[in-house]
């Protein structure tokens, strides 16, 4: 019962993630807020400029490897759609930069941990190269600024991780 | 390469040797003192109801190795095991507590926490096959203080963009 219920988030999985970056792609420069929102329903985050300018942050969740940003000008209009979990926006996070500088470059993170003895906050991206990846940025827990950045590579066990023992 | 610098390496190198040949100088049989003499004092030392011992000396945060010396009641060296290895990491399993995995793998290279999920982590870094640097995550509910999830990763130590 349970593997086949397994089987069937499966076989559905692809659809609803397909379903999922379709809908990004009707999102084109030019359309209005409402048009947005009505295809891809309300943003996880809205991020002001000061010239009215909005740029509004759809993470696909916990398992998801994509993270979309939707930049409006100040007359609420559309004016780029951009996936932001790839080498592109990665390679521009430098050290020193702030939390927030990091989140409104990629996004909201699946995961955060915390380490004491070395004062360091980790902030965690899922990612699709080749393979699954894990993108870390490592922050100065106290001072809020980053220290460095690493790319892990996921490795696949065939019984799922789990030993029998 | 001047003479100084050249004679610096000769130097270091007897000592670099020293650190790695260590443990393999430990043979089955040798005595708890000249354990001592060849590695120095354990960094914990785990006491089995039947009189033996196992030593543990994890080498990091530098180093990529944990050793487990085990002593038999009698004081004498059983084996030597190198832990951090593919071997001992798969005997990890779901609902562990910390105190097995501590006394598997020896002391985590660092300890994390999540506040989202209320866990605690224990992360060690490896080498596997001698060739690849990797990431061991263990995540413990910090409340029943039980194994929940295990993930090991490859370190990419470049800037990302593959050769």
């Amino acid at each position: 019962m349970i593997a086949a219920l397994h089987r069937a988030a499966a076989l559905l999985a692809p659809t609803l993630l397909a379903a999922a970056c379709a809908s990004f792609s009707a999102v084109s420069p030019g359309d209005s807020a409402p048009t947005v929102e009505a295809r891809v329903g309300a943003p996880g985050a809205v991020w002001k400029n000061a010239d009215g300018s909005e740029v509004w942050e759809y993470p696909q969740g916990f398992y998801a490897v994509q993270t979309f940003m939707v930049a409006f000008g100040s007359d609420h209009v559309v004016r780029e759609v951009h996936e932001v979990l790839n080498e592109t926006y990665f390679s521009r996070i430098q050290p020193g930069m702030s939390r927030e500088d990091v989140r409104r470059l990629i996004g909201k993170p699946r995961e955060i941990w915390y380490f004491p003895a070395r004062d360091e906050e980790t902030w965690t991206w899922r990612y699709r190269d080749i393979n699954y990846r894990l993108f870390n940025v490592l922050f100065d827990r106290s001072g809020g600024t980053v220290r460095s950045t690493l790319r892990l590579d996921e490795v696949l066990l065939l019984d799922g991780g789990r030993a029998k023992h | 390469m001047n003479t100084a610098s050249s004679r610096l390496l000769l130097l270091l190198i007897p000592a670099l040797l020293a650190g790695c040949a260590g443990f393999s100088a430990i043979n089955t049989g040798a005595s708890a003192q000249q354990v001592e003499t060849l590695v120095g004092k354990p960094a914990n030392v785990w006491k089995n109801a039947d009189g033996s011992e196992v030593w543990e000396y994890p080498r990091g945060p530098l180093g990529a190795e944990t050793y487990m010396v085990t002593l038999g009641p009698d004081r004498g060296v059983r084996e030597v095991r190198q832990v951090l290895s593919d071997e001992y990491i798969s005997k990890l399993h779901v609902g562990m507590t910390r105190d097995e995995a501590r006394r598997l793998l020896g002391r985590p290279r660092d300890i994390g926490f999540s506040d989202l999920n209320d866990e605690e982590i224990w992360s060690w870094r490896y080498r596997e096959w001698g060739v690849r640097n990797m990431e061991l995550y263990v995540q413990f509910d910090r409340r029943t203080g039980a194994l929940k999830k295990v993930t090991r990763f490859q370190v990419d130590t470049g800037d990302g963009m593959r050769k």
